[in-house]
């Protein structure tokens, strides 16, 4: 089994209020290999979206202290420094957050905010040449009338395109590693299928690693090689979805997989 | 967007409509003609003055007129300096009042995004709580206060800079500071207000995540945004800098428009005021609507819905 | 696992500046104080003159000096902290009610309704303020009831645009919905539920509105248009105070440091205001 692409170990992460000192992660270890999807679980306020901003250090300095060890692509990421990290963010490893409303600024088209990550990754590209990279990236994401969408604003756009043009623009400079922030929690369902389906093509076709961060176990089922349980800041369960389904070891995962059983059964 | 503006501008025509019936009816409804009160005219003499300033004629008549000589951009004629025109009297003071405002506002609006940008980003820092200081000084002291107080200082204390008239470019300097005083405090809060609202915005957060150097984000993302509602105070802060202008002249003996209008005041004459206010709403509301127009063009959300805050 | 950390000097320095309303509120304290005792601690009256004592430094015998014609400025000052308290009610009582009035039958009315007397508003907004109170106290005649009505008849439009505003955000909200489910008809639903939400902005706007009158009086005091002669508010002491500046600066530093006082607090208050109710509202006063 060759090197892990991601490989995180005893990290930590600190909260620094006037008042307080709370330890949010709890000394986490887990890997990312290449071309593998992975799914971090656990119920919200559990520390799975810090996790992966902890990973790209976008946690203000000042009340957010990290330790341990993240080891990406042979470099230590804490100990970059923050134009280092700067060569990373975007270019190696991606982040695509929550809601794409937000994500996206409201006062500039698809077409500059696309623009301005592949420009970065490729500084002697032209404009002509941007344009027709970003719109084939829409058109890859299934997003209907690319050109169109490229001069268009965020608020004309619906939620599932939003999403995908998030996606896109956390693609367009091909990283190794997309860190997917619940990727499909605003999205109605048939949209949610298609987003992972996508996904898996992606992983297949562009050497790319996803660590998908949900609480939806049913997307875990559907797109997911590994899982890791998070709870409290504890990692409580990590193993490939076969095993976690079938036979889970700790108790939280087990309640978690109860519960959704249950639901499933009154539907029946 | 051409129905948009196309909208904008009747607005615009309207209420200026509006104002100048409202200023004619306010003035018809002084008791007396302005000239009663002076007891040296015979009744022929007072027919003839009345005859020649067309106030004989009936109210509708005289409105008639009214209003055909202001599409003809004729403000009227001053009471107390006869054979002086509005006009005139406009074109003679304005660049003075023109040429402070603008200075002021060039001063105010760059020193209020330093600050700004300086509190944003040291947020509760030293330097923060001094320029919000500033800002709470800034807003309380009226202007009057604030230009005799740089006055006694500058001027009569250290001999630092002229105490008044103006003359040479440092005459302008005091004046620059007292008029801008107020919109500085105000820009700097706003600024500061929104560049900290939208440093949180999850929009920067990607941009940050896509690892955008911290002055990329500033200028592409931020910036934009967060000066929006600086533009749309930036009608207001006309207003500002128009009735501030009154009290600066005033104090430091400038000759600009601002003094003639204190002056029309004082001496109740009617018909330059009337023809001094229409000129400053004439200006108020043209700017009032560029501005609108340039926010319509910076935020593509109001250009497709116009919303009422 | 948590550990708490004593906060140090600094943290709790900012912890304590931080609460602005307490300032705000304590300057506010100390004036309306001033308003109603003042005059009665002191044995001169507001309109006595003392020719002997003309342009008196303060001393024990006046506390803030004399003017030019033998007048205690202490006294005076407190009976300018009544009139511009005056004033600051007459603007809370007609932002309330015209604003508020106006401000709801425009939310809650029908579409056309609403943006026949929004565009009213506008138009009578885009009239520049400061420009219709001069008009209006030229015409009128200067004294206390004309400044009053000068200074508010534009302002209240300020506090409507932010009721309406509200209330249109509140009126699509499912507690609303809830409410009129049950059969509640629309007075009951604004009085009970639209109105009471709606008292945090309608607060802060008064935080702006009220220093902003007491400013407009002292400016055209300042213009020689505001009360007259003998009765003193703070605008006409700033205006027979600057003349002399150079030889008898109390005259004007002390009605001045008042209008301060009396801005600062307003606006302490405000932003402790905006900080607890946590939104952004249109900056725009002037």
């Amino acid at each position: 089994m060759s090197d892990p692409l991601l490989s995180v170990s005893q990290l930590s992460l600190f909260h620094q209020s006037q008042q307080q000192h709370t330890q949010l992660i709890q000394e986490i270890s887990f890997f990312i290999q290449k071309q593998e999807i992975v799914g971090l679980v656990g119920e919200s306020g559990s520390g799975k979206s810090l996790t992966a901003q902890s990973i790209l250090q976008l946690l203000p300095r000042k009340n957010f202290k990290i330790s341990g060890s993240i080891h990406f692509e042979d470099k230590e990421l804490l100990t970059l420094s923050e134009k280092e990290l700067r060569q990373i963010r975007g270019k190696r490893i991606a982040l695509m957050s929550q809601d794409p409303s937000a994500a996206l600024n409201p006062t500039l088209t698809i077409q500059t905010q696309l623009l301005e990550g592949l420009c970065r990754t490729n500084s002697k590209i032209t404009k002509k040449e941007a344009i027709r990279i970003s719109t084939e990236w829409l058109e890859r994401m299934h997003v209907p009338n690319a050109s169109l969408r490229m001069r268009q604003y965020p608020h004309e756009l619906s939620g599932g395109t939003k999403q995908r043009i998030a996606l896109a623009m956390a693609l367009i400079s091909e990283p190794a590693l997309l860190l997917a922030d619940e990727p499909t929690t605003a999205l109605d369902m048939t949209v949610q299928a298609e987003i992972l389906l996508l996904f898996k093509e992606l992983v297949q076709k562009n050497q790319l690693s996803v660590l998908l961060i949900t609480h939806d176990l049913g997307v875990v089922a559907n797109c997911c090689d590994r899982v890791l349980v998070l709870k409290a800041g504890h990692l409580v369960e990590t193993g490939t979805v076969d095993e976690i389904f079938s036979t889970p070891k700790h108790a939280y995962t087990q309640s978690l997989l109860q519960s959704k059983r249950n639901l499933l059964a009154y539907a029946n | 967007m051409f129905s948009y503006l196309f909208k904008k501008i009747c607005f615009l025509l309207a209420s200026f409509f509006i104002l100048a019936s409202l200023t004619f009816i306010l003035m018809k409804m002084i008791p007396g003609d302005p000239f009663s009160a002076e007891q040296s005219l015979n009744a022929e003499a007072h027919r003839a003055l009345l005859k020649h300033h067309g106030l004989n004629l009936s109210y509708l008549q005289q409105y008639k007129n009214y209003i055909s000589e202001l599409f003809k951009g004729h403000l009227g004629t001053s009471l107390v300096y006869q054979n002086y025109t509005v006009n005139q009297l406009i074109r003679e003071s304005f660049p003075t009042s023109a040429y402070l405002g603008l200075q002021a506002l060039l001063f105010a609006i760059t020193l209020s995004l330093i600050l700004g940008l300086v509190c944003a980003f040291r947020p509760n820092s030293w330097s923060d709580h001094l320029i919000q200081i500033g800002m709470a000084l800034g807003i309380s002291v009226p202007s009057f206060i604030l230009a005799t107080i740089l006055q006694y200082f500058f001027s009569i204390k250290w001999h630092l800079l002229p105490l008044a008239r103006w003359e040479t470019f440092s005459h302008t300097i005091l004046p620059t500071i007292t008029l801008a005083a107020l919109p500085t405090a105000f820009m700097t809060r706003l600024i500061r207000n929104n560049l900290m609202q939208i440093l949180q915005m999850e929009y920067v957060k990607t941009a940050k995540a896509k690892g955008l150097h911290p002055f990329t984000i500033l200028w592409k993302h931020a910036l934009r945004n967060a000066l929006l509602p600086v533009l749309s105070y930036l009608g207001p802060l006309t207003s500002v800098l128009l009735i501030g202008s009154f009290i600066v002249e005033n104090i430091f003996s400038i000759p600009g428009l601002g003094q003639w209008y204190v002056k029309s005041v004082a001496n109740r004459d009617y018909s330059l005021i009337m023809g001094l206010t229409l000129f400053y709403s004439f200006i108020l509301m043209t700017l009032n609507f560029i501005v609108d127009i340039a926010c319509g063009l910076l935020d593509p959300r109001i250009r497709i819905m116009p919303v009422e805050v | 696992m948590q550990v708490s950390v004593t906060l140090s000097h600094s943290q709790r320095f900012k912890y304590h500046f931080y609460s602005m309303q307490m300032y705000g509120i304590l300057i506010l304290c100390f004036l309306i104080l001033m308003m109603s005792v003042g005059p009665y601690i002191s044995t001169y009256h507001y309109d006595q003159m003392h020719l002997a004592a003309k342009n008196h430094a303060p001393s024990w015998n006046f506390w803030f000096g004399t003017d030019d014609l033998g007048r205690d400025i202490f006294v005076r000052t407190c009976y300018g902290a009544r009139i511009s308290f005056c004033i600051a009610i007459a603007t809370v009582c007609i932002d309330l009610f015209l604003g508020i009035f106006v401000g709801s039958l425009a939310g809650l009315a029908n579409p056309k309704v609403d943006e026949c007397v929004m565009r009213l508003l506008d138009i009578l907004y885009s009239i520049p303020t400061l420009l219709t109170a001069i008009l209006l106290s030229v015409f009128f005649g200067s004294g206390l009831l004309s400044i009053v009505i000068a200074v508010n008849v534009i302002s209240w439009i300020t506090m409507a645009r932010i009721v309406r505003g509200q209330i249109l955000l509140l009126k699509e909200m499912d507690f609303i919905l809830a409410v009129r489910s049950l059969g509640a008809n629309s007075s009951y639903i604004l009085l009970k539920h639209l109105l009471p939400n709606t008292w945090g902005p309608i607060m802060v706007t008064l935080t702006m509105t009220i220093p902003s009158a007491i400013f407009s009086e002292a400016f055209l005091s300042f213009l020689g248009l505001g009360i007259q002669a003998p009765m003193a508010s703070w605008g006409t002491m700033a205006y027979e105070g600057l003349p002399a500046l150079q030889y008898y600066p109390w005259r004007l530093f002390f009605p001045a440091a008042f209008i301060s006082l009396t801005m600062l607090s307003f606006y302490l208050i405000g932003e402790g205001l905006k900080k607890t109710f946590n939104s952004s509202y249109s900056e725009n006063i002037l």
